[in-house]
């Protein structure tokens, strides 16, 4: 019994934590985005100043601007790839073909913060020219895993349905009516069929995520947008299985009225 | 037994029944009734006018109350509880997950923030 006790007060210390990490890293993002655009907007003064009077002074204060701004703008990345990472440790999919994009999530995390803390070695307008040219040489990678992680957050979530649609299902079975009708039987014959089918589509989704050819820059809607049909059709057949096991259970189950 | 006989002596009372009797008596209402009658009948028209006009208020504020139907019970809806599944709360779930482009977005930022000019300053 108390071993039960502690299971439960295990549970929910757990799912708290994880709840409350994820609107924890949804609130850093946010806040770390609105400090980027208004650092942002601060820089392209000083910047605007600067090449139109190039002295010392205005540099200086166009460097120190930059710095800023860049520090913001990494931190407000690396929270965003910590914020997708809470939000698919929060489904509890134990889907393990999600880990490798959770992996990548986690390096693209660790990545910005380290260029928030290397973007604040910056001195002199050189250096800046340099962290640039390196940062536009290295950022492409870790900044695909983003994009990455939206579609596996998809994914995570799609994967929790389905899960949740088998416990339903495992739940229903002792109330149906038995011996089974034919018509029953032949409803239930269907079942893992359809079950199979979105696992199938599932595992092909999620093992195109990432492709071979990393290189080149991702424009997010058009990324998204690849994905979108896949990710409807999965919905579409987890709708059509829930719909089947509804009728089920209306009418050859005992549900409740 | 005779019959008794009254005789009126009071030559006051004699006096007052030949007035009656000659219609002498009313000769000052008479002359007063003539002599004021178009006043008088005038009045008893403006009093008939008034009377009618007050009749004629009455009855139509009776009449222009406004309309109130009867309130006549309709039938009743037949309410038939729909059967509930414990799948229903699933599909909601299912209905209402988007496909389309997730919130929060990872935002357009400047990824080459320099104090080099570009074409488009």
């Amino acid at each position: 019994m108390r071993s039960w006790i502690k299971l439960i007060v295990f549970l929910i210390i757990f799912f708290s934590a994880t709840t409350s990490a994820k609107a924890d890293s949804r609130s850093d993002y946010d806040f770390q985005l609105a400090t980027y655009r208004q650092n942002y907007i601060e820089f392209s003064l000083y910047k605007a100043d600067y090449l139109q009077n190039p002295t010392l002074d205005n540099q200086q204060r166009a460097i120190l601007s930059a710095k800023q701004t860049i520090q913001a703008r990494e931190l407000a990345k690396a929270a965003y790839a910590r914020y997708l990472i809470s939000s698919i440790a929060v489904q509890n999919s134990g889907y393990s073909a999600l880990d490798p994009i959770v992996i990548r999530l986690t390096n693209a995390s660790t990545y910005f913060e380290e260029q928030a803390r290397v973007s604040q070695q910056i001195i002199t307008a050189d250096d800046l020219k340099r962290y640039a040219l390196n940062y536009l040489n290295s950022y492409v990678i870790h900044q695909r895993s983003l994009y990455y992680g939206q579609i596996a957050n998809k994914i995570a979530t799609l994967v929790r349905f389905q899960i949740n649609t088998q416990d339903e299902m495992q739940a229903m079975v002792p109330r149906l009516s038995t011996p089974y009708s034919a018509p029953l039987q032949a409803r239930l014959d269907g079942i893992p069929t359809l079950v199979s089918q979105i696992n199938d589509k599932i595992n092909k989704v999620t093992s195109v995520i990432i492709p071979e050819d990393e290189s080149g820059l991702i424009i997010q809607a058009n990324f998204f947008e690849l994905y979108s049909s896949s990710l409807e059709e999965i919905k579409n057949m987890q709708l059509k299985l829930v719909d089947q096991l509804r009728d089920i259970d209306l009418n050859y189950g005992q549900a409740k009225i | 037994m005779d019959k008794q006989k009254f005789e009126i002596t009071n030559p006051e009372a004699i006096k007052l029944i030949s007035d009656v009797k000659s219609g002498q008596i009313f000769a000052p209402v008479i002359n007063f009734l003539k002599k004021y009658r178009w006043h008088i009948t005038s009045v008893l028209v403006l009093v008939s006018f008034l009377i009618a006009i007050t009749v004629g208020k009455y009855l139509s504020g009776s009449r222009n109350q406004p309309y109130t139907a009867p309130v006549i019970s309709g039938p009743t809806p037949t309410v038939t509880p729909s059967p509930r599944s414990s799948f229903d709360s699933l599909k909601k779930a299912l209905v209402d997950f988007s496909t389309v482009m997730p919130e929060p977005a990872i935002p357009p930022v400047d990824e080459q923030i320099s104090l080099e000019p570009v074409l488009s300053e």
